[in-house]
């Protein structure tokens, strides 16, 4: 129906519309090769091998190994010797990584960063993507890709996760003194920490498939459900800035816990 | 400059001391397209508009452009300024101050009438294939609570200027207008599917058969150059896609059902 008229350059914009998703894959470039680091190469450093900050008298975890599946199921991953290499412990992070980042591509942001980005589907807006003019383009979710309709399945695991971080955020106020008594107090890292439980938690109680839950998907939802729809739906509006948060701060947070238990840096905190 | 050497524009009164290369485009496919160069003056005050009208009686007195009321309610100046797609008269020309030249375009998506007319005639087909409103049978007084209209409200503020149509990558680069409705319809389509009184049946099957809601790949820019600041994406194409899912992709939700068939 709708033909051009005349063969067109890929936009007429002048401004720099490549800096965002350019930015924003270079973030995303970085966060994969941080998550290979933590999962693969970091378990053959001896330093970081006892993966717990606790030498440093600290309670922390960092939110890639959490929750911590030694102390809460009792699960305590094998050390494989790798011929040439050395011994490897299996990173519990590996265990876990699936959850939060099942849950972040099959994001309805996650997914236009990824289109943006990486797919150039499009790079911006009035901007004409790779895919141009060879009428390939098969919408969202064709195939394999249908996976992504899983997203509020995806839900309920990033959901526990969240209360997870909270626990977790708990447990960094708890400090163990220099003749081994346990004292309560707060760190920077106990900050850092809470902020990273509560990024997350606004991220995703702001999920769009926790909004149809909770009332999205019915015309006339009953009082308590229209509040809760409401509500999320405020926060919903800023789902992609919890979506950057909490993904700066997992990084922020592991590389922090990281230099508190090498010992690299001493930490400030207040014991109560 | 004092005010005794001011340029005014004696019909609108303004104060003619900023001046810009504009380039319109000009002409239709039967006769040949080019972009024509007008140095214009204008007042910080003025839109984009204005300027159009200016070139219109000072230099191209045939010059075609679309316009009604000029306060972004009647959705007719749709056009792209320096690529972007805007309505003309809600575009300010301080935001161009430090551009050298402005270039104004007709929507790409839509065929070339003339100058910056464009034909939009496809999107009042789509919206005839969509079924109206259908209230219970021998209902005499609609009656709802206003918690139960609140979002369908935001979808009515639509002016249906298509800069979304326009912008939508699965229309404007790959042109998949038999399989895809536009975030327009999807407005629309979510206003009636979402209504607490409407009774038509099999809507949700026509959204994702007949408009085609899978297409959208949720890259928000219809949102973005929405001027009702409608938010499209978030509060009308995910509402719709996340009610598709639940009842034709939802893995759980299948196996729920063959049980409940089952017994």
């Amino acid at each position: 129906m709708i033909e051009l008229n005349v063969v067109q350059p890929r936009t007429y914009r002048p401004d720099k519309w490549w800096v965002e998703p350019f930015a924003m894959a270079l973030y995303f470039v970085f966060f994969t090769i941080y998550v290979i680091y933590v999962t693969l190469v970091a378990p053959l450093e001896e330093s970081i091998q006892e993966w717990d900050t606790s030498s440093a008298g600290v309670n922390y975890i960092s939110p890639f190994f959490s929750p911590d599946l030694k102390k809460f199921f009792g699960i305590d991953t094998p050390v494989v010797n790798i011929p040439g290499i050395g011994d490897w412990k299996v990173s519990p992070a590996l265990l876990l990584i699936w959850a939060p980042l099942g849950f972040r591509a099959t994001c309805y942001y996650g997914r236009k960063v990824i289109y943006r980005s990486f797919f150039w589907s499009p790079p911006a807006c009035a901007v004409d993507g790779f895919a141009m003019r060879k009428g390939k383009y098969k919408g969202d979710g064709p195939g394999i890709f249908a996976i992504v309709h899983l997203h509020r399945y995806f839900f309920y695991l990033a959901f526990i996760l969240a209360v997870f971080h909270w626990i977790d955020t708990f447990f960094a106020m708890q400090f163990r003194a220099s003749d081994g008594s346990l004292a309560y107090g707060i760190g920077i890292g106990t900050l850092l920490s809470a902020l990273d439980a509560l990024f997350l938690t606004l991220y995703v109680i702001s999920c769009h498939s926790f909004r149809h839950l909770m009332g999205g998907g019915a015309n006339t939802p009953g009082t308590i459900r229209y509040w809760l729809w409401s509500k999320i739906s405020k926060l919903n509006k800023y789902h992609g800035l919890w979506f950057w948060l909490s993904l700066f701060m997992i990084v922020i947070v592991d590389v922090y816990f990281r230099l508190v238990a090498t010992g690299t840096i001493t930490e400030v905190r207040w014991l109560f | 400059m004092s005010v005794e050497e001011k340029k005014i524009d004696v019909y609108s009164g303004a104060v003619l001391d900023r001046k810009k290369k504009i380039r319109i485009q000009r002409g239709s496919p039967e006769t040949g397209i080019e972009m024509v160069e007008y140095d214009v003056e204008y007042d910080h005050t003025e839109v984009v508009l204005d300027i159009v009208h200016r070139v219109q009686a000072e230099f191209a007195p045939d010059l075609a452009v679309r316009w009604n009321c000029k306060a972004g309610k009647c959705g007719s100046c749709s056009a792209e300024i320096n690529g972007m797609p805007k309505l003309m008269c809600m575009t300010k020309m301080i935001d161009y101050d430090d551009v050298d030249v402005l270039e104004i375009r007709p929507m790409r998506t839509f065929p070339v009438i003339k100058d910056l007319v464009t034909d939009v005639s496809w999107n009042f087909e789509v919206n005839k294939r969509i079924k109206p409103f259908k209230p219970p049978e021998g209902l005499k007084e609609l009656t709802m609570q206003q918690k139960h209209v609140d979002r369908v409200q935001e979808y009515r503020k639509c002016i249906e200027c298509f800069l979304c149509q326009n912008t939508c990558h699965v229309l404007r680069t790959h042109q998949k207008t038999n399989e895809f409705a536009g975030p327009r319809f999807m407005i629309r389509l979510a206003s009636l599917e979402m209504h607490p009184m409407d009774t038509e049946e099999n809507r949700l099957k026509e959204i994702k058969d007949d408009f085609g809601v899978m297409m959208c790949n949720i890259t928000r820019c219809c949102t973005e150059v929405c001027p009702e600041e409608i938010n499209i994406t978030d509060n009308g194409i995910i509402p719709l896609k996340e009610r598709v899912i639940g009842e034709f992709y939802d893995p759980l939700a299948k196996a729920i059902s063959w049980v409940k068939k089952l017994l």
